[in-house]
């Protein structure tokens, strides 16, 4: 029996892929309706609305560093995904379903790290997580 | 709670309308002594043409917001709530966002009240100009 941590979500940014597991995404949703906010910090394209909450949507080239290249950033889905009962949408050019081991070259990325990236855990916390994440991760 | 909407550089912003005394006209003069701060320029949205200026009550400052759209009765529930780590700073002066139910929107039949709009708080405007 295929177990959830078999199954991943394969997005793209810029040409980088970043595999996120399967259970740590809530919604894929079509990239519209973002609503953009000042004053956000870098790399927040907006807000979408879902069921009564606002969600910060980032897009993941930024996240990833990949937007400091100048590589355009083509408009996709968003991934909604959540840790800890916070909800971030990730803006990806494309975004696959994929089983078993993710493709070789394919930085795998848990929640905490993308969040901590996002500034989320800023108390410090993310930071911790993130090392630990990033140490069996990327 | 009745809010004032104003578009401001494309977008569809808000205040509280208790929060607001008068409305001048582009190019009007302002009471002696009154200060005027440019929301624009607060929230870094660059330039923009001359606006209104909404003078806030019981104060001697007021707040350059663009082009008034209306007012608008709104239930506190229409208001999401943005989360604080999407910002840099402690005390952001975006309150959150008003999404108007579908099944309420155009009643009125105006464009103020159709779509979604960012709700600032005029308080911590004025303390991001301090």
């Amino acid at each position: 029996m295929e177990k959830d941590s078999e199954r991943w979500f394969m997005l793209t940014a810029c040409g980088l892929q970043v595999s996120l597991p399967a259970a740590a995404v809530r919604q894929i949703l079509p990239h519209t309706g973002v609503i953009p906010v000042p004053l956000a910090r870098p790399g927040v394209a907006g807000v979408v609305t879902r069921d009564g909450r606002a969600i910060p949507v980032y897009a993941l080239a930024d996240l990833l560093g990949a937007t400091a290249t100048g590589a355009a950033v083509a408009a996709g889905a968003i991934v909604v995904v959540e840790q800890d009962g916070a909800l971030v949408g990730l803006l990806a050019e494309r975004t696959e379903p994929a089983r078993g081991r993710p493709p070789d070259g394919a930085g795998i990325l848990d929640g905490v790290t993308l969040l901590s990236r996002a500034g989320i855990f800023d108390d410090g916390f993310g930071d911790q997580q993130a090392a630990r994440a990033a140490e069996g991760a990327l | 709670m009745h809010v004032l909407m104003f578009e401001l550089a494309g977008a569809t912003y808000a205040l509280k309308l208790e929060a607001v005394d008068r409305i001048l006209a582009p190019g009007e003069s302002l009471p002696a002594g009154c200060d005027a701060v440019d929301v624009a320029g607060l929230l870094n949205l660059g330039e923009v043409p001359a606006g209104h200026v909404a003078l806030l009550a019981g104060r001697f400052e007021a707040l350059v917001i663009g082009r008034p759209v209306g007012t608008a009765h709104i239930d506190p529930s229409w208001i999401l709530p943005l989360p604080g780590y999407m910002f840099p700073m402690p005390e952001p002066p975006v309150r959150g966002i008003i999404e108007i139910p579908a099944r309420r929107r155009g009643r009125a039949g105006r464009p103020a009240i159709t779509g979604r709009s960012l709700l600032l708080d005029e308080e911590l405007l004025l303390r991001m100009r301090r």
